[in-house]
């Protein structure tokens, strides 16, 4: 660093304001921003609201009372329809809760963590289950993760809840990695306009999914009996015939 | 507590009291003012990853910013910082900038990785005439290491890491005597095994290594250029051996019947489990650096 400055007692006010002022306003400001940075940090709103009406063969399906969309500092919540699915062959009602999430680093993206905002989406007992996605594109076979559990209320051992999330690439699943969207091509190299955006820093990424939740009443033996096992197949079939209707159906942007 | 503690404490309070904290505050001149700016950028850079970027660049930066530090030459006695009238102002437009971009930032972003550097230029042209800048050029040049990182990361494909890294699980493992297949990318155990993919290809600790070979290169430079060169090609090896032993690892808590094997398979998968193994080998990294160093230095010293 060259020797050749004034002294301390020259205060540098070459430019119009001292430099004093200058150092000081600035670093005023800094700690202004850091402490505004802390306590303003919120995630933002899902790009995309569920959709408002579904129609699905062989069910009778009536809307019921929406929840009001909410700001959260690690996951904002979108707005909460709430289904009632009416199985014409006379099977039990299900209940169906559609959630669009959205979080602000994608690590905090997973079911576990969206029951902690959600407590209509909260599963106190749960196990994860793979379904096998059909009529799935590319080279190998691709299945949906998902929670199977019961609710706050429900008898202890009985299954009486489905949930996963669903990204809007059409990946369905619980856990952050597999939510979060951030993982590029594994062979390739290339840049999409995307990317590019992303890259000179135009475009932040955004991780987001519709957290679905399809639930049945407990069966009337309570623990895993025949019924609780018919409910749990029930489930699993209406989720594989909402998951195509489900993806992309999101309204506005 | 004895006497000589609580006076100790009495004497601490009262030197952080208000009119003690101002009193301090006027004495600051402008190199201090400058410096205390620096620090708090600093700050304000870590605070801001923390919440916002991924754990792996939080260590970057960590790393990035230490290792301007180390490269930045002492300054003379009786320095202060004299701007240049147009650098003055374009400093201060550098950093505002920054700080609009900062509290803008809420996700994982790209252009967070740009932000040291600019802010490390608005900082220096605040320091010095355009004409003088040269002695910054070090840090600066550190600075630009994290979007170049940030770049390589994103543009590099990991297909052929993690088949490699893969491999490596693989002897790791028999070297340990379990018996292991491995397909591709897949490892496997009896009773489960793992698929190495994305981020557990392991192209973040091993550019991690290299940016604190680039620093150490810069910093400490070894005698000879090939020496240099070597630091440069055993820092991505150690990264992906030490990524190895994380895999395998992984593979052992898969087919362990460990209690809760689903927390410690998240926990060195995800966020700081993961970090150990970069320490770990940034550890291995710059033991390895001072022990070739002091055999250099005892060479010298016996001529």
């Amino acid at each position: 660093m060259s020797s050749s400055q004034p002294g301390p007692t020259q205060n540098g006010k070459r430019g119009g304001l001292p430099l004093r002022r200058l150092l000081v306003g600035l670093t005023v400001l800094t700690v202004a921003a850091a402490v505004e940075k802390v306590v303003g940090l919120s995630a933002p709103m899902p790009s995309a609201e569920a959709p408002s009406s579904l129609s699905l063969d062989g069910y009778r399906i009536s809307a019921l009372q929406d929840s009001a969309p909410r700001r959260g500092r690690d996951l904002s919540l979108g707005t909460m329809r709430h289904f009632r699915l009416v199985p014409l062959s006379g099977e039990p009602a299900i209940a169906l809760r559609l959630l669009p999430v959205s979080s602000r680093m994608g690590r905090d993206l997973n079911m576990d963590a969206i029951g902690g905002v959600a407590p209509s989406l909260a599963l106190p007992e749960k196990r994860i289950v793979y379904l096998e996605v059909a009529n799935a594109t590319g080279p190998a076979p691709k299945a949906d993760s998902m929670n199977m559990g019961r609710g706050p209320g429900d008898p202890a051992g009985s299954t009486t809840r489905l949930q996963t999330c669903l990204t809007p690439t059409g990946q369905a699943a619980v856990e952050s990695y597999m939510l979060e969207g951030e993982g590029k091509a594994p062979g390739k190299l290339g840049l999409r306009p995307a990317d590019l955006l992303r890259l000179i820093g135009l475009q932040q990424a955004r991780h987001g999914c519709l957290a679905v939740q399809l639930e049945s009443g407990a069966s009337a033996g309570g623990q895993a009996g025949v019924g609780s096992v018919d409910r749990q197949r029930q489930l699993k079939t209406v989720w594989k015939n909402l998951r195509g209707l489900l993806i992309g159906s999101g309204e506005g942007t | 507590m004895s006497k000589l503690g609580v006076n100790a404490m009495k004497i601490s309070l009262r030197a952080m009291a208000w009119p003690s904290l101002l009193a301090r505050w006027h004495s600051l001149d402008n190199r201090d003012l400058w410096g205390l700016l620096a620090a708090i950028f600093a700050l304000y850079f870590l605070l801001l990853n923390l919440l916002t970027q991924p754990f792996d660049e939080l260590l970057n930066l960590v790393l990035v910013l230490g290792g301007a530090l180390l490269v930045l030459p002492g300054p003379p006695d009786g320095w202060q910082p004299r701007p240049g009238r147009i650098g003055r102002w374009v400093g201060i437009a550098l950093l505002m900038a920054v700080l609009g971009r900062g509290q803008r930032l809420m996700g994982s972003d790209f252009s967070s990785s740009f932000m040291p550097l600019l802010a490390g230029m608005g900082l220096v042209l605040l320091a010095a005439p355009l004409g003088k800048l040269r002695t910054f050029l070090p840090s600066l040049a550190v600075l630009a290491l994290l979007p170049v990182m940030r770049a390589v990361d994103w543009l590099t494909p990991t297909g052929p890491l993690s088949v490699a890294t893969a491999w490596l699980t693989q002897q790791t493992l028999t070297l340990g005597g379990y018996t292991v297949m491995r397909v591709g990318n897949i490892v496997k155990l009896p009773g489960g095994g793992v698929n190495v993919a994305g981020a557990c290809a392991g192209l973040s600790i091993l550019l991690q290594l290299l940016l604190v070979a680039v620093i150490f290169v810069m910093a400490f430079p070894m005698r000879h250029r090939w020496q240099n060169g070597l630091m440069f090609l055993v820092a991505p090896l150690l990264g992906m051996v030490v990524n190895a032993m994380r895999i395998s690892l992984l593979a052992l808590i898969v087919t362990s019947s460990l209690p809760h094997k689903h927390w410690w398979f998240e926990f060195f998968h995800e966020h700081w489990g993961s970090m150990v193994f970069s320490g770990l080998g940034m550890q291995l990294f710059v033991w390895l650096y001072v022990y070739w160093m002091a055999r250099q230095v005892a060479a010298l010293g016996t001529r």
